[in-house]
Order: C-alpha cells, then sequence, then structure tokens
C-alpha cells in the first residue's frame, strides 16, 4: 500500500476496484444484511481459498 | 473515508470470528476437502481452485457448476472476488509488505492451526523456519531460508 501510495491515483484505482469486486468500504463491516449476490462468508472463503493458493501470508 | 480506515476494512472479517466457519477449509491441500461451513462452499472453492489452474475444461466445469446453483449474479460476484483477489496477493507478495506487530500478534493462533508460517513468505517477513517446500506459483519465486 505504502508502494502504490506514492501513486496516489493508483490507490484511488486500488479501491475503486475493491468497491466493485468485493465490498464498498461502508459497508465491509455490516453484517446486518448481505450487499451482493453472494454472502460475507462466501466471499470471505473465495478469498482465503485464493490466497491460500498463491501462500499469501497477508 | 481514510487509507487507513479502508485498509483495515479489508481485514474486518478476521475480527468477526464465527465458530460455524471452518478456517482449515481454505487450506484444502493439508486438510483435506470441505465447504469451510460455508453454503455452497465446495463450489466455491473449486471455481477459485480452477480459476487460479490451468485445466481449461475444469474451469468450464466449475463455472457452470456455480452458475447453476447461485445464478449469472453470483457467478460473476465470486469472479471478481477471485480476481480481486488474487491481485491483492501478488501487491502484497511483490511489495514485501511487512506484517504489522499488531496483526501478526492478532493472528499467531490462527496462523498456527493453519500452519500458514510455512508459507515462504513467513519464512522471510517473521524468521520462521520453511518446513514445506512448495514450488513457485503463478510466476511468483520465493526464497527458502532455513
Amino acid at each position: 500500500m505504502k508502494a502504490m501510495s506514492l501513486v496516489p491515483d493508483e490507490v484511488r484505482s486500488f479501491f475503486d476496484l475493491v468497491t466493485h469486486q468485493y465490498l464498498p468500504g461502508a459497508v465491509m463491516r455490516d453484517f446486518s444484511r448481505e450487499h451482493r449476490a453472494i454472502s460475507h462468508p462466501q466471499i470471505e472463503l473465495l478469498a482465503a481459498r485464493v490466497s491460500a493458493l498463491n501462500r499469501c501470508l497477508y | 473515508m481514510s487509507l487507513l480506515n479502508d485498509q483495515s476494512c479489508l481485514a474486518a472479517p478476521c475480527e468477526r470470528p464465527d465458530p460455524q466457519w471452518d478456517l482449515p477449509a481454505r487450506d484444502r491441500h493439508r486438510y483435506g476437502g470441505g465447504d469451510g461451513g460455508v453454503p455452497d462452499g465446495r463450489l466455491l472453492v473449486a471455481f477459485a481452485e480452477a480459476v487460479l489452474g490451468e485445466d481449461d475444461d475444469a474451469l468450464v466445469r466449475a463455472r457452470d457448476a456455480l452458475a447453476a446453483v447461485l445464478g449469472l449474479p453470483g457467478l460473476i460476484d465470486a469472479a471478481g472476488v477471485v480476481g480481486l483477489f488474487n491481485a491483492i496477493d501478488r501487491v502484497a507478495d511483490a511489495t514485501g509488505i511487512p506484517l504489522e506487530p499488531e496483526k501478526e500478534a492478532a493472528s499467531l493462533d490462527f496462523r498456527a492451526a493453519l500452519d500458514l508460517d510455512r508459507f515462504a513468505v513467513a519464512t522471510i517477513e517473521l524468521g520462521y523456519e520453511l518446513t514445506l517446500t512448495v514450488p513457485p506459483i503463478c510466476g511468483m519465486v520465493f526464497f527458502s531460508t532455513v
């Protein structure tokens, strides 16, 4: 993130992707309802499996 | 919303663990197949694996199976998540972002439970010994230290 923040437009583009492909920041912590066609647990399972396949520590 | 808040939001689900979710499902090769306690979890895992894999036929099968259950909107959202997190992983690893001390401490128990510290990047970031040799994947290069 620090690397991208050297190019502010890249940070903005990154979070545009996050909003459209994951969740908007304002609803990431809203577990009271679902915001996409797949649920929070389904989203996180996908994200976690991808990260595990990529051997991502973070 | 500040950048810092945006970053912390990405970890939000980790701050709300739910015992009904089966975390080891995300590392199926070690723990065996599973759905993580998540509806249609097996289909989702198969789809993620197929997207990152090289078997085009398997991808078609996984995509069709997911669309049949979740519909086209569900498939599209699933594809978006897989694509985004594949990119996030690459950015994180390629730039060598350090694991913040507070997250290192907060994740100690489930990193151990999931054996995440065997990932090569952990040997660099955290100084742990690499206990399992893993091949390079997706064009990324890993270094092992003992």
